[in-house]
């Protein structure tokens, strides 16, 4: 469920664009009250004020914010103010071209892959390619080493069957061929990609369950005990985020901060950003039995200033 | 024809059996049969008129589901129709197709090409079908130029290792935008002195993979020519109604002057002369749209 909040009445598109406006001229610029406003609509009220503010004034709203924040609460209100195919093209893109990236920065690929609807895949496609002139495919083929692209290639070219559709001797069935590639410890075999990566979520799903019922223990722990680096932490992401991603961005979030500090801004923003309007109620309570913290607390304590507002708001907190 | 044979009476119905000696045979038991062959004969052309009419009518991206599940389904001899539905398509079209297979099929097309198909095109039928291509012309020289270098290798390299299986092959064939791929083909040609398509005639569906990327209607072409062969099997023939009515709204244009090109003759002309019957017709009736 959502965490994000929003007032009982709201200003029109106009209103808001004008305000807005006001908050982004002169020399300052009032982050308070961008934040206050920005953080507490939706996404079709977000679209709303930025077709409406280029009416008005010229000029794109997010150029105008580009402009005159700075830091990590513009990398956020950016993100936010983007649509979510956009929002996702750009994330993608920015993990995939930072150098010496690490593993975990890929999770994001993942995360787009497994953490969100087929069509949300396919719209995030199309919004890549009209930005950065060739397709997701060959941008991870160009920056990714070779033993990650068959599996991350086959992820984000799948256009995967979006109904409640299981077939449970095809689920036991292909839990063994998993089972026998992971044992022999052949993670990136055909066969396990092509059944990560083609079948429903929902099939996945009950092969997982399988796979335990089966093997006595989750594929998880099968993969993590088959060693594998780089390649087993990517299959764990994708099974987690299949299974469940509220635990999949506890955990993200978890990871990047430590007591007082954030020490991964960025993951931070994008877990909140990306999953305030699909399932952050959800996670702060997955991160809640991890941590026996809420994540409230948490982004209290870590964070500060109007960026801190800014997060607050979109986790959900009273207006 | 309907409202002419609907109005006949017994009578009318009779004089004509009796009037067609070539069609209707006079049985012992006094009465004027049909004969056999041309009774499969007709069964066959209205056939082709039924299967063309409804190819004609249905959604082109229903359409493009069906001929690929069919395909799946007759088995090996067939997967060349998922290549050519996958390879000549747009990406807004592919994608409308994959769509559609989901709401007719319940599954997604690249999950049953994965599950069904167990030759070596496994991997590259998988990709083709799964691909959502940049449309754009921007295209990076330095990239093609290796990429061929690539393609170059893993041929020469065919004895060892078959080139359809080669997944940095397959990768690039099924995630490289069309137009980059014309520029992987123009160096490789540098490269080689020859056209990769020659130096792919053993290897037929990474040929036809090619084809279909890069100049569709010497492909379209091709296909029609084998149809109007003697001896061309049924899955030849019913090619005929498929390039006709898939590429009737796209390049038919183009189709037709590469048919002319290759073959010396006009499609219609060939297509008076080989086909009957109010099927005939229909294909003619197609091909001269736009004109």
């Amino acid at each position: 469920m959502a965490s994000l909040r929003l007032p009982d009445s709201i200003p029109s598109p106009a209103q808001d664009s004008e305000r807005l406006s006001l908050a982004l001229q002169g020399r300052g610029v009032d982050e308070k009250v961008i934040v206050w406003i920005l953080g507490h609509r939706n996404a079709i009220q977000r679209k709303q004020i930025k077709d409406t503010y280029q009416q008005l004034y010229k000029e794109s709203i997010i150029h105008r914010l580009e402009s005159k924040l700075s830091g990590v609460l513009k990398t956020a209100m950016i993100l936010w103010m983007n649509e979510a195919p956009e929002r996702d093209a750009i994330l993608a893109n920015k993990a995939l071209k930072k150098k010496g990236k690490k593993i975990n920065q890929l999770q994001v690929l993942v995360e787009i892959a497994c953490a969100s609807s087929p069509d949300h895949l396919m719209a995030v496609k199309q919004a890549y390619c009209s930005l950065y002139e060739c397709s997701l495919e060959e941008d991870i083929t160009s920056n990714i080493s070779t033993s990650l692209q068959k599996l991350l290639v086959g992820l984000v070219s799948s256009y995967r069957h979006d109904r409640e559709l299981v077939d449970f001797n095809l689920a036991k069935s292909e839990a063994a061929k998993l089972h026998e590639a992971i044992e022999k410890k052949q993670l990136d075999h055909d066969d396990v990609v092509w059944i990560l990566t083609t079948r429903n979520f929902f099939q996945l799903r009950a092969t997982f369950v399988c796979y335990k019922q089966s093997y006595e223990v989750a594929i998880d722990q099968t993969i993590n005990s088959s060693g594998n680096g780089d390649l087993g932490s990517i299959l764990r992401g994708v099974i987690l985020c299949i299974v469940s991603p509220e635990k999949h961005f506890a955990e993200v979030i978890k990871a990047s901060t430590v007591r007082y500090w954030t020490k991964d801004e960025d993951s931070l923003v994008r877990a909140i950003v990306t999953r305030a309007e699909i399932d952050m109620t959800k996670i702060k309570g997955e991160y809640f039995k991890m941590n026996n913290t809420s994540l409230d607390d948490v982004v209290t304590r870590d964070t500060s200033g109007v960026y801190k507002s800014f997060l607050m708001a979109l986790i959900g907190a009273k207006i | 024809m309907i409202s002419i044979l609907g109005k006949w009476h017994q009578d009318d119905r009779k004089s004509y059996r009796k009037g067609c000696p070539q069609f209707f045979i006079q049985d012992d038991r006094l009465f004027e049969k049909w004969d056999d062959r041309h009774v499969a004969f007709l069964k066959h052309e209205f056939l082709r008129l039924k299967n063309a009419v409804v190819l004609w009518t249905m959604h082109p991206w229903e359409r493009d589901a069906r001929l690929m599940k069919e395909a799946l389904v007759k088995g090996p001899q067939a997967y060349g129709v998922i290549i050519e539905v996958a390879s000549t398509r747009s990406s807004e079209q592919l994608l409308g197709a994959r769509r559609a297979y989901h709401s007719l099929f319940d599954h997604s097309i690249e999950e049953d090409v994965a599950y069904h198909i167990n030759d070596s095109r496994r991997k590259l039928l998988v990709g083709l079908v799964s691909s959502y291509r940049y449309e754009g012309p921007k295209v990076n020289e330095e990239i093609a130029k290796s990429e061929a270098k690539t393609l170059f290798a893993a041929i020469k390299n065919a004895d060892k290792k078959n080139p359809i299986e080669d997944e940095e092959v397959v990768r690039i064939l099924t995630t490289r935008s069309k137009p980059h791929l014309k520029v992987i083909f123009k160096h490789y040609k540098e490269i080689n002195g020859k056209n990769i398509d020659e130096d792919l005639d053993d290897e037929l569906s990474l040929d036809e993979t090619m084809q279909c990327l890069c100049t569709p209607q010497t492909y379209f072409s091709k296909v029609l020519g084998a149809a109007f062969q003697n001896g061309a099997d049924e899955h030849a023939k019913e090619a005929l109604t498929r390039v006709i009515v898939t590429r009737a709204d796209d390049d038919m244009k183009e189709i037709k002057e590469e048919y002319q090109k290759k073959y010396g003759v006009s499609l219609s002309k060939k297509i008076e002369d080989a086909v009957n019957g109010n099927y005939k017709d229909f294909l003619l009736t197609l091909i001269a749209r736009g004109e």
